[in-house]
């Protein structure tokens, strides 16, 4: 597992400290998947070089089994950052190497035998789907294959912890949906702490057990992700259940886990008012198990929003009217 | 075809040619070896200590780039070559002949080359080397082991074009005493007014920096695997 705690980073730029990040604290525990995802500008390049200890951090604590990366002496983190494997965006493969010998590398670092490190690279192909592509060159790759040599070689040296830095965005649709299952399947396997620094909302709702909102260098928003979702009104809950469309028109928002042995709440709320209202926009979507719906919905002629707020928070749903 | 046998009976080319080009082959290939062993380290390390490099060091980045490397570069080969003879001399007890003019023909293509070595590493995507360590790398693993063979094709290009400038400094060394192409271009061509030599050497020169550039860019197919 890996323990962040109050992890800040200042840039002196142009005279003036810039606070990159100012007290990131997160933990995940093996066998999860934590995302944090913010705007761009929020910090999550630094997030990434300060965990990969690319950068070190200004102050604040990396520990991975009870060994803080940050305080380390520099013979050490070589040895420390095998527990710790980096999936970057681009996958930073080595275009000279062949893929298997990419794969191999950190072993080669860590001073293991050629046979054994050709074997145990191999293994590890095999893992991502890619033995076949042992012998060939990254430049011959597409981008989703080049992600999964870049993951192969990230467990290279069997780590306990995988930071994974905008895997998907540089990839399409359907490499990214294979890619977050490949990476699922690791975690279960080999029962990794899995943390995703992303901005994409899909790879949240996808793969993540709890996910955190990184903005101006803080966790302004933090949790399982059920318990985000359920959140209502908080911006994780809105970006993660978001409305398609412009959804104009409406002026009460209402969310809802939905359960199957349950009458769900919009249909007792027009039993009460004695009209229904029209629905402008909605979103289904299961978390962590729950499927949630939010609904954006108009009152019906002659009811007042308030009114229909009320009825439906009297059907046990969370309702507020939108904020104009 | 009277010009044709009067250049085959002509003793310059006949008898000063073979060893004329031996010379010019001696003293680029010696000069090239010596430029590549002492010019890749020095641009590696100006890479290195240069702002925000892996060992970031303003004084001796100073020292290698802005004194060593650009006030070398700056003093013209015919310049430098002449005023190199007595460190020459000392060095390798004559200013005479191809061996000498390696020496001044190594120092005005270290810096050279070294440049090119520098520019080659920096177009190395610093993700690579974030990858690297990342991995658990050294500095030292990082440079011989990902970034040195990334940056390859790059480095082989930047050699040949060395070797071709060395074949043209050559020709100007060997007016001072280091034999060679160029001493017979002058000596025959220019001195004893006869223009079929000098067509001769011109013609010999270019079909070297030819094969040079045609084996420098059969290397970097070679090696180019992006």
């Amino acid at each position: 597992m890996i323990t962040v705690t109050h992890l800040a980073k200042v840039y002196r730029q142009a005279g003036r400290d810039i606070h990159a990040l100012a007290g990131v604290s997160l933990d995940v525990p093996a066998g999860t998947v934590h995302g944090v995802i913010g705007p761009s500008g929020a910090g999550k390049s630094t997030l990434v070089r300060c965990l990969a200890l690319l950068d070190h951090p200004t102050s604040g604590t990396v520990e991975i089994d009870g060994v803080d990366l940050a305080s380390v002496p520099a013979a050490e983190l070589r040895q420390a950052r095998r527990r710790l494997g980096v999936v970057f965006q681009h996958a930073n493969l080595f275009d000279s190497r062949t893929v298997l010998d990419n794969v191999a590398y950190p072993l080669e670092i860590a001073g293991v035998g050629r046979r054994e490190r050709r074997e145990r690279a191999l293994e590890l192909l095999g893992l991502v789907g890619l033995a076949e592509a042992a012998g060939a060159h990254p430049a011959q790759l597409s981008g989703g294959q080049r992600q999964r040599v870049g993951i192969a070689r990230a467990l290279a040296t069997d780590p306990d912890v995988l930071l994974c830095d905008e895997p998907t965005s540089a990839l399409d649709p359907r490499t990214t949906e294979e890619i977050l299952d490949l990476i699922l399947g690791l975690k279960e396997r080999l029962g990794l702490a899995v943390l995703v620094i992303t901005h994409e909302m899909s790879v949240v709702t996808r793969i993540c057990d709890s996910v955190s909102l990184l903005d101006s260098g803080r966790i302004v928003e933090s949790g399982a992700i059920a318990d985000v979702v359920a959140d209502f009104g908080s911006r994780l809950s809105e970006a993660l259940l978001a409305l398609p469309g412009d959804a104009a028109g409406g002026d009460v928002d209402v969310l809802d886990a939905v359960d199957d042995a349950r009458v769900p709440a919009l249909d007792q709320a027009a039993a009460a008012l004695g009209a229904a209202p029209r629905i402008v926009s909605g979103t289904v979507e299961a978390f962590g198990g729950v499927t949630f719906h939010r609904l954006r919905l108009a009152a019906p002629p002659g009811v007042a929003p308030d009114a229909l707020v009320r009825a439906l928070t009297d059907a046990g749903a969370r309702a507020q009217e939108v904020a104009r | 075809m009277s010009w044709i046998d009067s250049l085959l009976s002509n003793p310059a080319i006949t008898e000063a040619l073979g060893p004329a080009a031996l010379e010019t082959a001696q003293m680029v290939g010696i000069s090239a070896v010596f430029t590549v062993v002492l010019g890749l380290p020095l641009g590696v390390a100006m890479f290195v200590t240069q702002r925000g490099g892996m060992a970031e060091n303003r004084a001796v980045n100073v020292v290698l780039s802005g004194v060593i490397v650009n006030i070398t570069r700056s003093i013209p080969y015919a310049i430098l070559m002449l005023a190199l003879i007595p460190v020459t001399r000392a060095l390798v007890g004559t200013s005479i002949g191809p061996i000498a003019a390696s020496v001044s023909l190594t120092v005005a293509a270290v810096p050279f080359f070294a440049r090119l070595v520098e520019a080659s590493l920096r177009e190395v995507d610093s993700g690579k080397a974030d990858a690297a360590h990342a991995m658990g790398s050294t500095r030292r693993q990082t440079i011989t082991r990902v970034l040195l063979p990334e940056a390859l094709p790059s480095l082989i290009a930047g050699a040949t074009t060395t070797v071709v400038t060395l074949i043209g400094y050559s020709a100007m060394a060997g007016l001072v005493g280091g034999g060679g192409l160029g001493r017979l271009a002058y000596n025959y061509g220019y001195q004893r007014y006869q223009p079929e030599v000098m067509i001769v050497v011109l013609v010999v020169l270019v079909l070297l920096v030819q094969a040079v550039q045609a084996i420098g860019d059969a290397l970097v197919r070679r090696t180019d695997h992006r």
